[in-house]
């Protein structure tokens, strides 16, 4: 087994270990998380609350991002995780089709979401918390997890695209080659934990309500 | 006592020795001078008997000036009646150990015990006259056939194949009692030390051939030397035709064999110089180990090029290397592995170019072989692809070539079938899944022959059992061309089959494959078509020739394999046999590899849109790092600002 394989499979297992942890620390059984679940994502998929024009464009860009996102992670990790095999075949040429839509609509995302979620004076407030080991509050600390999410995924998707653009180009050997398919491999493996996260914490932590938390905030 | 005295015991008279032959010790210290004094003796034959074998570390080339020995290790004269042909087993193992060179890779083919390895090029048996072209080999290599089940014993084997044998292997399993008589006029074949190893200029191989073919195998060393005229065929003479004896053949015409020597090249101890260099030049290898494509592009031989180590001057053994047990370096990946030789692995492709990693000390770059760069192709180009499939055999086109090899067309024998369409029909070169998964050039053809069927294993049957009974074919066939198939038809493959049900209904059910099917009487007596392995293509890879870095595949760019009509997936590849139905007449080169054709198609579409796919992906980076990189610097303006706040509460 490759050490990627490992380190992959052990980040996954301990996303989801983290996640039932969650969910049965708030719940009286696992069937009750699982209507809990069921409930969110339902309310989040028709944008309970919003309010319409550039906000429909953001819910319709972040479900096209997520479906994309699933694909790309389908494709890029089912046959190096499950079959210990090089991406190849439909899968791949589902992979390299995709790829591009979601550079394009993770652009978008950027766009439509970082003046929103741009860190204020609360998060520095929040963070300073941190560093005195004072609790902020639930909502303070949904907020900042949030924005600190939205933010790694960014960051993290700017490996993952440079990796591709100079493996497309004559650029480098055989050894540098690998080295950009592994640092492909373990940007995307960070991204998609840091988006899996994400996406649960909105689902099940941010209120689907008129009061939305990451409305324009005075600061 | 006698301590010390290199003397033979039995010489040493009892009052010399001072020894009572009643002293346990003295018993005893004889029985060891015994013992050491036949060790002595033994290892100093030894030493004598494979004086060549042990290099004393001098660079020098030995001359190689030698008296002949016939096949019973007789010194040869001139004036010897009769004048015998000189065996190179008799004359060649007195300095080199005969013993371990007759194991090596050349001559083992049917040695018990010793590995197929990689499937490599079969002696092909054709004959037009039976619409059969089939696979055989000593080796037990998936797809081929042993002579024997074709009703070929190994005298009739090496009649038909040994014109390219180096000798040696079945040319010395002369047990068959059917053809003892023959194997007593024709003599044995050794191995040919000189097909290799003579590099004089008038070494002549397809002498050599023409020599076996007439079945003079004991004279056909010798009629290859260079130095020495044989005349006569052992072919025409009698079972009854004795060598020893001055009685004359039956019929005047026929010339019994019988050689003379050049006395020139004699000197006056009776000696003969061979040109014996350490490295053989390529030409030795060539007669047995040349291909010519048939390109219509390249039509004259000036057009082509050589193998790039060729003509940057390296030697085929500068890689091919071997020890004094000949067991040739194959030079294919996993051979290190299948013969239990570790070094082995550091003279493949990779070994020399990339080095394979686990040597005490780096083997990379030997002979100066460059360290690749492959800039920008990914990784696993060199997983799932044989450095051969970038790098070797002719440039692949739309459709696969016809080739001739030197020992499926006897190439270099004169008056050999010269014609492009010579039987028997291999093509190239077809990019085929290897059974370590990766993809390499092949040739490959497609057997063509009769058989029996009963309990799924499957039985061929030789050409002289069905050449009569295709008669009626070429009868009516008046167009034909001598060596080429026939015109069949599927009324003559159902005659045939109904003649061989008749024959031998106990043999099982009688068969057919050609071109990739099997042909077998269906239930209502008609004739029936299915996919069967025994009709499955028999392909081997190919290695050489390599050609240079600027035109290797993928030179021009990824469309060089991953366009939607690149030949490495889309190829048509020609299939030739006797008989072929029109849909069975061409495949796709995805129908080697494992691969759908469709996915192969989708994602060779994939790279139409890729230079889109760069454009829009560093678009896309540029956008996302100007707004990360945004956020950043007002977050650090931010830290900057609350740090001075601090400062000047």
């Amino acid at each position: 087994m490759s050490v990627f394989r490992l380190i992959a499979i052990l980040l996954i297992a301990a996303l989801i270990a983290g996640i039932g942890y969650d969910l049965r620390r708030r719940m009286k059984s696992w069937k009750a998380a699982g209507n809990f679940l069921r409930l969110r994502f339902r309310d989040s998929r028709h944008g309970k609350g919003n309010t319409g024009g550039l906000d429909n464009l953001r819910r319709i860009v972040t479900i096209v991002s997520t479906a994309l996102f699933l694909i790309l992670a389908f494709t890029g990790f089912f046959p190096a995780l499950l079959l210990g095999s090089h991406l190849s075949g439909v899968l791949l040429v589902a992979h390299v089709t995709t790829a591009p839509l979601f550079a394009l609509s993770l652009s978008a995302l950027a766009l439509l979401w970082a003046h929103r979620l741009r860190f204020d004076e609360m998060d520095w407030r929040t963070a300073e918390g941190f560093g005195r080991r004072e609790f902020p509050g639930k909502d303070a600390l949904v907020r900042f997890a949030v924005k600190v999410g939205f933010w790694v995924v960014l960051l993290l998707s700017l490996p993952l695209m440079l990796t591709v653009i100079l493996g497309l180009f004559p650029l480098f050997g055989t050894e540098g080659e690998a080295l950009l398919i592994r640092l492909h491999g373990y940007s995307a493996l960070l991204l998609m934990i840091t988006a899996l996260g994400e996406i649960y914490v909105i689902v099940t932590y941010v209120e689907h309500t008129t009061k939305q938390p990451f409305k324009e905030q005075t600061q | 006592m006698s301590h010390g005295r290199n003397i033979p015991l039995n010489k040493i008279p009892p009052q010399v020795s001072g020894r009572d032959p009643h002293d346990r010790d003295g018993r005893r210290n004889g029985l060891i001078l015994l013992l050491l004094t036949f060790a002595f003796s033994a290892s100093l034959a030894r030493a004598q008997e494979n004086v060549g074998d042990v290099p004393d570390g001098n660079r020098s080339v030995p001359v190689h000036l030698l008296k002949l020995y016939d096949e019973f290790g007789h010194v040869i004269r001139l004036d010897d009646k009769p004048l015998m042909p000189f065996s190179t087993k008799e004359t060649c193992r007195k300095c080199h150990g005969y013993e371990k060179i007759r194991h090596g890779w050349h001559f083992n083919a049917a040695d018990s015990g010793v590995g197929a390895g990689r499937p490599g090029e079969p002696w092909i048996l054709v004959d037009p006259g039976a619409a059969t072209q089939i696979p055989l080999s000593y080796r037990s290599w998936t797809g081929t056939y042993r002579p024997a089940d074709v009703g070929l014993s190994t005298f009739a084997f090496l009649k038909t194949f040994g014109r390219h044998l180096p000798g040696g292997g079945v040319g010395e399993k002369d047990g068959d009692l059917n053809d003892y008589m023959r194997w007593q006029v024709s003599g044995t074949l050794p191995v040919n030390c000189q097909s290799c190893h003579n590099a004089d200029p008038g070494q002549s191989q397809s002498e050599y051939g023409l020599q076996v073919m007439r079945q003079n195998f004991r004279w056909a060393a010798a009629a290859s030397s260079g130095f020495a005229t044989v005349r006569g065929s052992a072919g025409e003479m009698p079972d009854n035709y004795d060598l020893y004896s001055s009685v004359p053949p039956e019929k005047s015409d026929e010339l019994p064999p019988s050689v003379t020597y050049n006395s020139s090249r004699l000197d006056v101890a009776g000696r003969v110089l061979f040109n014996v260099p350490r490295k053989l030049p390529p030409s030795q290898c060539e007669f047995c180990h040349s291909s010519r494509v048939i390109d219509p592009n390249q039509p004259e031989r000036w057009e082509g090029e050589e193998d790039v180590h060729i003509a940057a001057g390296m030697l085929c053994v500068d890689c091919h290397r071997n020890g004094i047990d000949h067991r040739m370096i194959r030079g294919y990946e996993g051979e290190a592995e299948l013969t239990g030789q570790p070094r082995v692995a550091s003279f493949t492709c990779r070994g020399c170019h990339l080095g394979s990693g686990d040597e005490p000390v780096p083997l990379e770059g030997r002979r100066g072989a460059p360290h690749p760069e492959h800039l920008g192709i990914p990784p696993v180009h060199f997983e799932r692809l044989a450095c051969t499939a970038c790098h070797s055999g002719p440039w692949p086109d739309a459709a696969t070539f016809r080739v001739k090899t030197s020992r499926g067309h006897a190439l270099g024998i004169p008056k050999t079938d010269r014609a492009d369409d010579a039987l028997p029909q291999i093509v190239t070169p077809v990019f085929a899944k290897q059974s370590d998964g990766t993809y390499a050039p092949h040739d490959i053809f497609w057997p063509a022959f009769w058989g029996y069927e009963r309990n799924s294993a499957i039985a061929p049957i030789g050409p002289d059992r069905i050449r009569p009974l295709v008669t009626s074919i070429f009868t009516r066939d008046t167009t034909r061309r001598i060596g080429r198939w026939p015109v069949l038809r599927e009324s003559d493959i159902l005659g045939v089959l109904q003649q061989l049900r008749g024959m031998d209904s106990a043999a099982g059910d009688p068969f057919y494959v050609s071109g990739g099917m099997k042909y077998a009487i269906g239930p209502g007596g008609a004739l029936t078509r299915v996919r069967n392995l025994a009709a499955q293509p028999y392909g081997w890879p190919i290695a050489h020739d390599v050609r240079p870095k600027s035109q290797s595949l993928g030179i021009r760019g990824c469309t060089d394999c991953h366009a939607t009509d690149a030949p490495f997936q889309f190829g048509i590849v020609k299939v030739a046999s006797p008989y072929v139905v029109s849909a069975d007449s061409l495949s796709r080169m995805t129908d080697y590899q494992d691969e759908s054709v469709v996915s192969a198609w989708l994602f060779s579409m994939s790279f139409l849109f890729r230079p889109a796919l760069k454009v829009v992906i560093v678009l896309c980076f540029l956008l996302i790092a100007s707004v990360v990189l945004i956020q950043g610097l007002r977050g650090l303006s931010h830290i900057i600002r609350k740090l001075s706040e601090e400062e000047a509460a």
